[in-house]
């Protein structure tokens, strides 16, 4: 079936460690990511708005929103790892035809955060920020099986 | 026009190159025509900072030469255009 265009769910959350393997995230109910853009702006004397505003770099950045609290001493905020990997599943699909996987090289845990709410399943944040090799190739990688 | 290479380690793609624009018909549409050249089963993409798209074979696989490296901020790859801004690049030895 052709793909749809659409994604739900998320699968084969993972985070590979620097040292100590890696870490299967479960129970994953969201992942988010962003390019992030890095914008300056500037302005002087009387001005109201900036007369200068642009982008100057983007720093990839992925929050994982998951239920498993197991995880939050496996992935704490002193955690390097060498890559995190999901794929976002094609709505009709799944993980077949339409699925992107996105990897983030040379990545690290900046948070994790557990959250309790009343009658409602907790649940923990995870974000993690990656670096670039070489300062002009995107950390963030796309694949599909060709 | 220069020969373009028969070892191809890495394709670079031009902006407005590709036709489709959701995530998915992108990357299908760089892999039915890439994979077979880069012969890979998955087709890798990075963007770069000045816009254009970079697979190369595999995840490691960077534009430069890394930080650190004793060639660092050097081109990792020859290129050759093959004349409608698609770039071959043929990985330069690192020794």
């Amino acid at each position: 079936m052709a793909a749809s265009n659409r994604f739900i769910n998320v699968s084969g959350c993972s985070f590979t460690k620097k040292v100590g393997g890696s870490v299967t995230i479960n129970t994953v109910q969201s992942v988010a990511l962003g390019k992030r853009g890095k914008e300056v702006q500037a302005s002087g004397d009387a001005d109201f708005f900036p007369t200068l505003s642009v982008t100057v770099g983007s720093a990839p950045q992925v929050t994982v929103q998951h239920q498993n609290h197991g995880l939050l001493n496996t992935l704490d905020e002193k955690i390097v790892g060498s890559s995190f990997v999901f794929t976002a599943n094609d709505a009709t699909n799944g993980t077949g035809t339409g699925a992107v996987t996105y990897t983030l090289s040379n990545c690290h845990v900046v948070s994790h955060e557990s959250n309790a709410q009343h009658q409602a399943v907790g649940s923990c944040t995870l974000t993690i920020s990656a670096y670039s090799s070489d300062g002009t190739t995107s950390p963030l990688a796309l694949t599909i099986a060709a | 026009m220069p020969a373009l290479p028969t070892q191809i380690d890495a394709v670079l793609i031009p902006p407005g190159y590709v036709t489709a624009t959701d995530p998915y018909g992108e990357m299908a549409q760089l892999a039915t025509e890439f994979a077979p050249l880069l012969r890979v089963s998955r087709l890798i993409k990075r963007s770069l900072l000045d816009g254009r798209d970079f697979l190369p074979k595999s995840l490691e696989d960077t534009f430069l030469f890394p930080t650190g490296h004793a060639r660092e901020g050097q081109p990792r790859y020859e290129w050759a255009d093959r004349g409608d801004g698609v770039q071959y690049g043929t990985l330069i030895k690192e020794s």
